[in-house]
């Protein structure tokens, strides 16, 4: 029983859930035809055999090179060297993230093709950027998260004031693609580095959680700002849909692995270099432990590669049948409630999902169970796709009257709970809004949106994301609040316990 | 409420080191039987497969459980954990005990005798604490030697105040290597790794050799792989250690105190704890909440000075509000320890 064999049961637990309510739906409400089918079973072997051997390579590199390289950084003790480089470290890994791409495709396309993509690649990325270097300076400030993203979200909501909604949407799905599978290990990688060495003088702790929600929120803001400097923009219907180029089953899936090999290797090259740039400067590494890193990135590299190229020709095809083919039974209810099961069951197909829960359970030694996030995780998650099916049904249910509420919620509970669920929660909401989101609810949503009359496939497919990345932050902290009930509970049980033993 | 040694047959410190994801339901089957302050963290051990190791998936992930307890319950306590874990059938986990010499906090206050019990031990742990990044290489070379890989414990060592960043102060990270040899292989394996790591220099690592009550679980290589003598079986070093379990956040103020009482320093490890009457089933999981492992190591005679100072700035005491427990284990050997505690 090794490290890899765990994970195999580990990941074929958690994806088998999603595959049987699929199969299940195909035999018994809504017959998929059956090239779908067969690309779905392939797709879900591919992230089978994918997940877990990518989960192990960030162990072995991405992981220790992240947290290594913002120890090496820190060490020097410079408070400029550290901005910028944190600053490097954002932007870096956003340019090579390929969410990142599509998106700048889709501003590019709605804002009339007024600043070149790779202009607005460089200004989201270094929105990134900034905020990273903020997230770690708060941290090494101790400055309290609460205040922090109340802070940021302020800024946020000042800006969308100056948008129309439909580019709203598409500014808060931003937050999602700014989270991809090597962003979310190494800025988590980058954050623990700096908690594991350090310590201040007061009492109080170093939040490790809460970088990446920093940085995603950056994302939104930089798009904002955009779409503000380029004459608030009118979404047309004219978006660039990613379509499945369609040469049968085994055609698809070869185009689509080799197109994604290129693509993984894109994703982790910046990283790499660099690391190796920086372990001839400072950290020095030799031998054994090269030997260890590179053998991980290659897992890493290989591991996505599957894991992308199954999500990307299994799944899209299949998840936007099932959604138009449901509208179809003019059983609203129906809808709603295959779309939050599908929200339950493809969070634990979510590799990022497994990087955060593990991180989560090293930093409090087990204290939070990985297994009770993933859990609460998906209930938020199964809130929002109902949400977004429910968006889709009633037209005059705008994206703000859902996100404006629930974001003060979620800022207002950050002031009573305790900070590491705060971190967590806004981490945790850039984590849920990947891949698996992009790959199958979204193109189940707007194949329902297809079929509904009034519905827009266009205006009502952005926003499924931004509800994804938002539910996880009133869920997490739910739970947060009632850890800390928990805990009061215990203590006062304790006390009388105490109490009644001195008496006897 | 317990008094001052009321307790004959004193207290033993247990250890259960078993595959990641257990270390809940030892946690739970602990504070089932009625004791509570069971406190559990991560470490990770190898498989020794050549093949795994060129992979680079050799590394199989451990959880350990430390509780003490009084020895009177020791026995029954091994032997349910062992009949309900099945941790006497091979790569189950392994199970040991060793003695205490004193006990402070939750009620308690025990001094018992500081010596070293050389009777009916056949078993002795060797507890190595080094600078992270080097772990591997020595897990490989003590391997190569025919000895039983270990257990890894992440770590960090206490501050050092020279070098500041903000408010901040840098830890080192440390590694614990935790390894348990029948007695006769121990001397060889602590003069092996003193040479390997030339422990014998300051600031280059600590090694201490403790005394088992008994193990169970634990596989050792064949006759013929061993390609070492035994040695002779050291004596008593004259020192001890000092496990201090405490709240999460307050293991700056340990360390503080611990100084001030003339420690030179100690190893923080992260983890997490549960007590029966800490509400029930939440979510299926127990709440669990984090501690800190503070170990130092000090000579006897420093050791209750330590020990008394940590208790009463915390409030360990009968009367006081803090929560956490200072353990007190003889050491049969240490070797490493900064120039200044060995000239004295």
């Amino acid at each position: 029983m090794n490290s890899i064999t765990e994970k195999f049961k580990e990941i074929i637990a958690s994806v088998l859930p999603f595959i049987v309510i699929v199969v299940l739906l195909s035999l018994f409400v809504v017959p998929l035809d059956r090239e779908t089918l067969v690309k779905f079973l392939l797709g879900s072997l591919f992230i089978m055999i994918g997940m877990p051997i990518f989960l192990q390579g960030i162990d072995l590199s991405i992981s220790p090179m992240g947290e290594m390289m913002s120890q090496a950084l820190i060490k020097k003790g410079s408070l400029q060297l550290l901005l910028i480089g944190s600053y490097i470290f954002g932007f870096i890994v956003t340019v090579a993230e390929p969410d990142m791409h599509i998106l700048v495709g889709q501003i590019n396309a709605v804002t009339m093709g007024q600043a070149s993509k790779t202009l607005l690649l460089v200004v989201v990325s270094g929105g990134v950027g900034l905020m990273v270097s903020f997230g770690i300076l708060r941290m090494l400030k101790a400055m309290s998260l609460p205040l922090a993203f109340t802070c940021i979200y302020i800024v946020i909501f000042v800006l969308a004031f100056f948008v129309n909604g439909d580019y709203l949407a598409l500014a808060f799905d931003a937050s999602g693609s700014t989270t991809g599978s090597i962003t979310v290990p190494f800025l988590l990688a980058l954050s623990s580095g700096i908690t594991v060495i350090t310590r201040t003088d007061s009492s109080e702790d170093i939040d490790s959680f809460g970088l990446l929600g920093i940085a995603s929120a950056g994302a939104i803001v930089a798009v904002l700002l955009l779409g503000i400097l380029s004459g608030n923009p009118q979404l047309e219907g004219s978006l660039p849909v990613a379509e499945v180029s369609a040469s049968g089953v085994v055609g698809s899936f070869l185009s689509e692995t080799a197109k994604m090999a290129r693509e993984s290797i894109i994703v982790i090259l910046p990283v790499v270099v660099l690391f190796f740039i920086m372990n001839i400067v400072t950290i020095k590494l030799k031998g054994r432990q090269i030997k260890k890193l590179v053998v991980g990135l290659l897992y890493t590299w290989l591991g996505l590669t599957f894991f992308l190229a199954g999500v990307n020709a299994g799944f899209m095809d299949a998840a936007r049948q099932l959604g138009y083919q449901i509208a179809g039974l003019d059983k609203y209810w129906l809808l709603i409630l295959v779309g939050a099961v599908f929200g339950i069951v493809t969070i634990p197909a979510e590799p990022s999902v497994h990087v955060l829960t593990q991180q989560i359970e090293e930093e409090t030694a087990g204290s939070i169970k990985g297994n009770t996030v993933m859990l609460t995780l998906c209930i938020g998650v199964a809130v929002a796709v109902g949400l977004s099916i429910l968006r889709i049904i009633i037209p005059g249910l705008q994206l703000w009257h859902i996100l404006l509420p629930g974001m003060a919620l979620a800022l207002l509970l950050s002031f009573y709970i305790p900070s590491i669920f705060v971190g967590i929660a806004f981490d945790s909401g850039g984590v849920a809004s990947g891949t698996m989101t992009a790959t199958f609810i979204l193109p189940f949503a707007q194949g329902a949106a297809e079929r509904i009359p009034l519905a827009n496939v266009v205006t009502d497919g952005f926003g499924v994301i931004s509800l994804v990345a938002m539910t996880p932050l009133i869920a997490l902290q739910i739970l947060g609040l009632i850890y800390k009930l928990k805990i009061k509970k215990a203590e006062r049980m304790a006390q009388l316990k105490k109490a009644e033993g001195d008496k006897a | 409420m317990m008094k001052n040694n009321d307790n004959p047959q004193g207290y033993s410190l247990m250890f259960v080191i078993v595959n990641q994801g257990k270390g809940s339901k030892i946690l739970q089957a602990i504070s089932e039987m009625g004791i509570c302050g069971a406190a559990a963290f991560y470490g990770r051990g190898t498989v020794p497969n050549h093949i795994l190791k060129f992979l680079e998936l050799a590394d199989v992930r451990k959880e350990v459980v430390m509780v003490a307890m009084s020895s009177s319950d020791e026995q029954k306590i091994v032997n349910a954990l062992i009949d309900k874990f099945s941790l006497n059938r091979p790569n189950k986990g392994i199970i040991f005990t060793l003695p205490l010499s004193a006990v402070y906090g939750r009620g308690h206050h025990y001094q018992g005798p500081a010596f070293c019990p050389r009777e009916g031990t056949p078993w002795q742990a060797v507890m190595t604490i080094v600078d992270k990044g080097n772990t591997d290489k020595i897990l490989d070379y003590v391997d190569d030697h025919g000895f039983p890989r270990g257990t890894v414990i992440d770590a960090h060592g206490s501050a050092d105040k020279s070098n500041k960043f903000f408010n901040l102060m840098f830890e080192s990270e440390k590694d614990l290597l935790l390894m348990i040899t029948p007695r006769e292989q121990a001397s060889p394996l602590a003069d092996l790794l003193t040479d390997h790591l030339n422990l014998n220099q300051p600031n280059s690592g600590i090694l201490a050799l403790f005394n088992l009550h008994q193990a169970a679980g634990i596989t050792l290589p064949s006759q013929e792989e061993r390609s070492f003598t035994p040695g002779p079986i050291k004596g008593c070093g004259g020192y001890s250690a000092i496990f201090i379990i405490i709240e999460n956040d307050k293991d700056e103020a340990v360390i503080q105190s611990a100084e001030r009482a003339g420690s030179t320093g100690g190893t923080i490890i992260h983890a997490r704890s549960i007590c029966s009457y800490y509400g029930k089933n939440f979510l299926s999981h127990g709440v669990e909440e984090e501690r800190e492992i503070i170990f130092i190591i000090a000579e006897d005679e420093k050791t209750q000075a330590i020990s008394q100072r940590v208790s009463d700035d915390l409030g360990l005491g009968p009367e006081g509000t803090g929560k956490g427990i200072i353990l007190v284990a003889p050491l049969c050997s240490v070797i490493g320890l900064a120039p200044e505690i060995i000239d004295k």
